[in-house]
């Protein structure tokens, strides 16, 4: 499976193929080696049904008690009868017990469980109903009530058994139907004419499989564990009959003074168990989606080499030579390398670039918010003499949100949505002004009123399940300005909000900024946002900074082909043909970078020397630096009105 | 079973959708609505979030049920309940806005694509055979530009734009008529955008296909449509010829939209803020309105009396479009020429 993975990696940014549940659980090592004891043991206990070496039923009352030896590999017991045929011949009942019960709690609670998830409605609320009913029953008074009625029959118990735990699946089947039948692939289905059966069973049934099959292994497990607990307390199989359980009853008896019976015995469960369990895990780590298996990792920050502060005295931000990494299942990627930006007092930077190419990154190293996996491994962010790529826990106190503050792009995730707006706002306000409760709350309707809400008292008193997208981001941004930040980083704030409300959100920035001189840095793909709101612009490209300059230069004529070809693909802007302009291929991911420039694959200007090692950032006329050795406007040269276009 | 020759490929008359709300009660997500499509040509449908242009969408496909109104595909009324015939859903697919949820990750993509031509059969009625599916998936998965061994892999190997192009060849399999394209290209960058509208139009011209093309950014429907249908909050705003909705829209609301879509040039873009400031510091904490009324009095410059009490009919505007608006000459009159440069 890596093999295809690497073989696709250049198109495939996102997860690896779930590809057969199977050789993904076999393709790790956990997954083998569980996988193959789980067939020995069964496969043992399969032939033992038929062949032992002994007869286990057969007494030799002058062999009792003995350790392992050659003729008996496990020993025998206080009768004498040879262990090993006693295990498999037991384990083949033990494992027939569980597997009646797994099936019968498989079979009963799927179609039930899909059924609720899938057609919803009536049949819903019945099985629900019917499922925490069940579920509320005390499963061992049912369990040896079944038994005493008839006469210690274990399979008809492990039956029930079975039975009684498929509530529990079916709550499970149920809730990942549910949110399988929410995805448009399963709508997708129904608009080919299938029926809500077809559709449950091609569509959702394939998506409930992975957690079905957790589920199973561990019931499997709990189901060995009653079935063995049940022959323990002489329920199940009349006693010469041997079973796991009755085994180990045995065993605990005489486990003073002959210990080692304990070993064969309580051994094969647990190993069995264990393995159940190994196998339960690899089969969820398989079904999981990587953003969540990736964890655990982190990346080695061995000498890090910090960048020299420019000591600029207008900037308040300076990035230098920021590199982050990321480990990831493939090793160490390199995500974003040699980043330079300087943000002044007062001014919007927007920092450009299509998906992937690394604005969150730098947006999230700035304020120390990396996820667990990444670092900067290289390079400084320096605020006004602090280099904050060196900050750690405390260190950000007094620097995160009350000098730099971020707003994210969701702005519902923001917010905690089991308390009221004023009281999260009043609680960062009590934190950064250090005040009481009343002054707070003065504070909360004048931080609303800033962000132009209209009626702040009530807005105050809502959760933020009530109110509209726009409305949550102006409170996000409230939030951001508690501390009176002199930087607002904000990630893409209007990208998930309607047109005229992103209208909104950008005056409100532009006005908060002329009251409050604060700075913003402004992450978007939006060229109409930058031309909106940004004084200067960074343009990010594969994780390179590619292009720096003021907004008006951009729009004029960038220096970079990228920015030139990222600009030309806007709607309003046809080729004379009618068709939009487009870029040739794709962006590589980061762990297929080339050698010199990022952009020659499809650049049209490449030239040979293009694929060589560090292309500097190169000064152009204007305000234009660029990441590149042919660029569109020449060094030094004014902007004249024959600017090229790419083609 | 077909009507007339002149009936046009789809067409909806009237059309309220009702949502259930609460316990018992309902609410109008869409509310007389009308629209025709004819074969091989684009019709944009614009507007916010909650406007009702995916409902819309879904009454047409069955996907909702329709409360008044009629449904038509060549002349025939469908089903108001939503059901539709293996015709019906041959003829008209759906192309969704996220190709992430669109596909069945657990499925190749060959089986995805090959799954309509299954469940829906050929166009006289037949399955084809196992050759003759593998045939025509890869086929149109090569007309869409994937490579040739797409259909085996699976798509978490695909990009963003890549998962959108093969829901786009699932929609194709079966040869439809009339392809729904609802924010197809809204969850991909600007670059692979325009690869795919590039795309969209290319298959239009060589195979003759309509669309109804619903997108909340003006500018690629302007790109894609040759007639737009702006909604607002269920209701038909302004219809007609999409040069003439964009560039001399007639409606008030059509306008505010214009005005807050942003502009890659920053001198447009400074004339339009101030254009939009005027109208914000105009317009401020009204409640939307409830009832008979137009649903744009508290967002309106030019709402009067006779706004708040009388629904405004459909009619013609100076400009040569369809609008529901009581003062659209006034609207027309004070367009700011910021919003249309
Ligand atoms: N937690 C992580 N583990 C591994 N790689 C990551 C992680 N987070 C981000 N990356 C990788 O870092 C690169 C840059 O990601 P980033 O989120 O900064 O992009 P972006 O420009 O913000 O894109 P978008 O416009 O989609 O938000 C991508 O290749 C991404 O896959
Ligand atoms: S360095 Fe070469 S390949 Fe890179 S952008 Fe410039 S011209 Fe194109
Ligand atoms: S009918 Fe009145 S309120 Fe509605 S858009 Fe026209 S002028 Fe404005
Ligand atoms: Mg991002």
């Amino acid at each position: 499976m890596s093999a295809t993975v690497a073989a696709t990696a250049a198109t495939a940014p996102a997860t690896a193929a779930r590809g057969s549940l199977l050789r993904g659980v076999l393709a790790t090592w956990r997954g083998r080696t569980a996988g193959a004891v789980l067939l020995v043991v069964v496969l043992a206990c399969l032939v033992g049904a038929f062949v032992t070496p002994y007869d286990p039923l057969a007494q030799d009352l002058a062999a009792a008690r003995q350790t392992p030896s050659g003729a008996h590999w496990l020993g025998t017991d206080l009768l004498g009868r040879d262990v090993l045929s006693r295990l498999l011949q037991g384990g083949a009942s033990s494992l027939v017990a569980v597997l009646v019960a797994v099936l019968v709690r498989t079979v009963v609670a799927l179609p039930l469980g899909l059924a609720a998830g899938h057609l919803g409605g009536r049949v819903d609320q019945v099985i629900t109903r019917v499922v925490d009913l069940v579920m509320a029953v005390p499963t061992i008074v049912i369990l040896l009530s079944v038994l005493t009625l008839f006469g210690n029959d274990l399979l008809i118990g492990m039956a029930v058994f079975g039975l009684l735990g498929s509530a529990g699946l079916v709550r499970i089947v149920r809730g990942a139907a549910l949110a399988a039948s929410q995805e448009l692939h399963v709508t997708a289905g129904r608009l080919m004419g299938l029926s809500r059966r077809q559709v449950a069973v091609r569509h959702v049934l394939s998506r409930v499989r992975g957690v079905v099959i957790v589920q199973t292994t561990l019931f499997a497990t709990i189901a060995l564990g009653v079935q063995t607990g049940l022959s323990f307390l002489g329920l199940g199989a009349p006693p010469p009959e041997p079973t796991w359980g009755g085994m180990v009853g045995e065993a605990a008896s005489v486990v003073q003074s002959y210990p080692w019976l304990m070993v064969p015995t309580g051994g094969v469960i647990a190993i069995t168990v264990l393995a159940l369990g190994v196998l339960g895990d690899v089969v969820r780590d398989t079904t999981a989606d990587r953003s969540s298996a990736s964890g655990g990792r982190s990346v080695r920050r061995r000498g890090r080499v910090p960048a020299a502060d420019p000591g600029d005295p207008d900037v308040l931000l300076a990035v230098r030579g920021l590199e982050v990494a990321f480990a990831t299942a493939a090793g160490e990627v390199t995500v974003v390398r040699d980043v330079d930006l300087d943000v002044r007092a007062g001014e919007t930077v927007g920092l450009v670039g299509e998906s992937g190419s690394g604005k969150s990154v730098v947006a999230k190293a700035v304020l120390g918010l990396l996820p667990r996996n990444g670092a900067v491994v290289a390079g400084s962010a320096w605020w006004r003499g602090t280099d904050l790529t060196g900050l750690r826990g405390r260190g950000w106190r007094g620097v995160r949100g009350s000098q730099i503050a971020l707003v994210a792009q969701d702005p519902l995730r923001a917010l905690d949505p089991t308390s009221r707006i004023g009281a999260q706002l009043g609680e960062l306000v009590r934190v950064h002004d250090r005040v009481g409760r009343r002054a707070a709350r003065v504070r909360v309707v004048e931080l609303l009123e800033q962000v132009q809400v209209i009626d702040p008292a009530e807005v105050a008193r809502r959760y933020p399940h009530e109110i509209s997208g726009g409305m949550a981001q102006r409170v996000a941004i409230a939030m951001a300005l508690a501390g009176r930040p002199r930087l607002l980083v904000a990630d893409e704030p209007t990208t998930a909000l309607d047109v005229t409300v992103q209208a909104e959100v950008l005056d409100l920035l532009r006005a908060l900024q002329a009251e409050t001189g604060m700075a913003i840095l402004l992450v978007t793909h939006d060229w109409g946002v930058v031309a909106d709101a940004c004084e200067r612009v960074v343009v990010l490209y594969a994780g390179e900074v590619v292009e720096r300059a003021d907004a008006a230069d951009v729009f004029a004529g960038p220096g970079h082909p990228y920015t030139r070809a990222l600009l030309d693909c806007s709607p309003d802007q046809p080729a004379p043909d009618g068709t939009l302009r487009t870029v040739p291929g794709t962006v590589p991911p980061p762990d297929a970078w080339p050698t010199g420039c990022h952009f020659a694959a499809r650049c049209p200007r490449a030239q040979d020397d293009c694929t060589q090692e560090g292309i500097p950032m190169v000064e152009l006329a204007g305000s234009r630096v660029a990441r590149c050795i042919h660029p569109l406007v020449p060094a030094g040269q004014p902007v004249g009105l024959t600017l090229e276009r790419s083609r | 079973m077909r009507a007339t020759g002149a009936a046009p490929l789809v067409e909806l008359d009237g059309v309220s959708v009702d949502y259930r709300w609460g316990r018992r009660g309902t609410r109008r997500a869409v509310d007389d609505v009308g629209f025709r499509v004819e074969a091989g040509a684009t019709l944009g449908l614009v507007g916010e979030s909650g406007s009702g242009k995916s409902t819309l969408a879904k009454a047409l496909v069955g996907l909702a049920p329709v409360a008044a109104g009629e449904v038509r595909l060549d002349g025939v009324v469908q089903d108001p309940a939503g059901r539709r015939d293996r015709g019906f859903l041959r003829d008209v697919q759906y192309v969704f806005q996220d190709p992430n949820s669109s596909l069945n990750p657990t499925r190749t993509v060959g089986w995805s694509v090959a799954e309509p031509l299954l469940a829906l059969g050929d166009r006289d009625g037949r399955r084809p055979g196992a050759d003759g599916v593998r045939a025509r998936v890869a086929d149109i998965l090569a007309r869409v530009g994937l490579p040739a061994d797409a259909a085996t892999r699976y798509p978490a190997q695909f990009s963003g734009g890549q998962r959108q192009r093969i829901a786009i060849a699932r929609a194709l399999v079966v040869a439809p008529r009339l392809v729904v394209c609802d924010e197809v290209v809204s969850a991909l960058d600007l670059s692979v955008q325009a690869q795919v509208l590039n795309l969209l139009t290319e298959l239009q011209r060589d195979l003759g296909l309509a669309y109804l093309f619903i997108s909340h950014d003006l500018g690629v429907v302007e790109h894609m449509a040759s007639q737009v249908l702006v909604l607002y909050r269920g209701r038909v705003m302004e219809s007609g010829a999409a040069v003439a909705v964009q560039g001399a829209p007639a409606h008030p609301y059509t306008q505010a939209l214009l005005a807050a879509a942003p502009v890659a040039d920053p001198d447009r873009q400074r004339a339009r803020r101030e254009a939009r400031a005027a109208r914000a510091a105009a317009v401020r904490s009204a409640p939307a309105p409830l009832g008979e009324s137009c649903p744009f009095t508290h967002r309106c410059l030019l709402a009067t009396d006779v706004c708040h009490e009388q629904r405004p009919a459909l009619r013609t505007s100076p400009s040569g479009t369809q609008v529901t608006c009581h003062r659209t000459e006034d609207a027309v009159a004070t367009l700011p020429p910021a919003v249309v440069a």
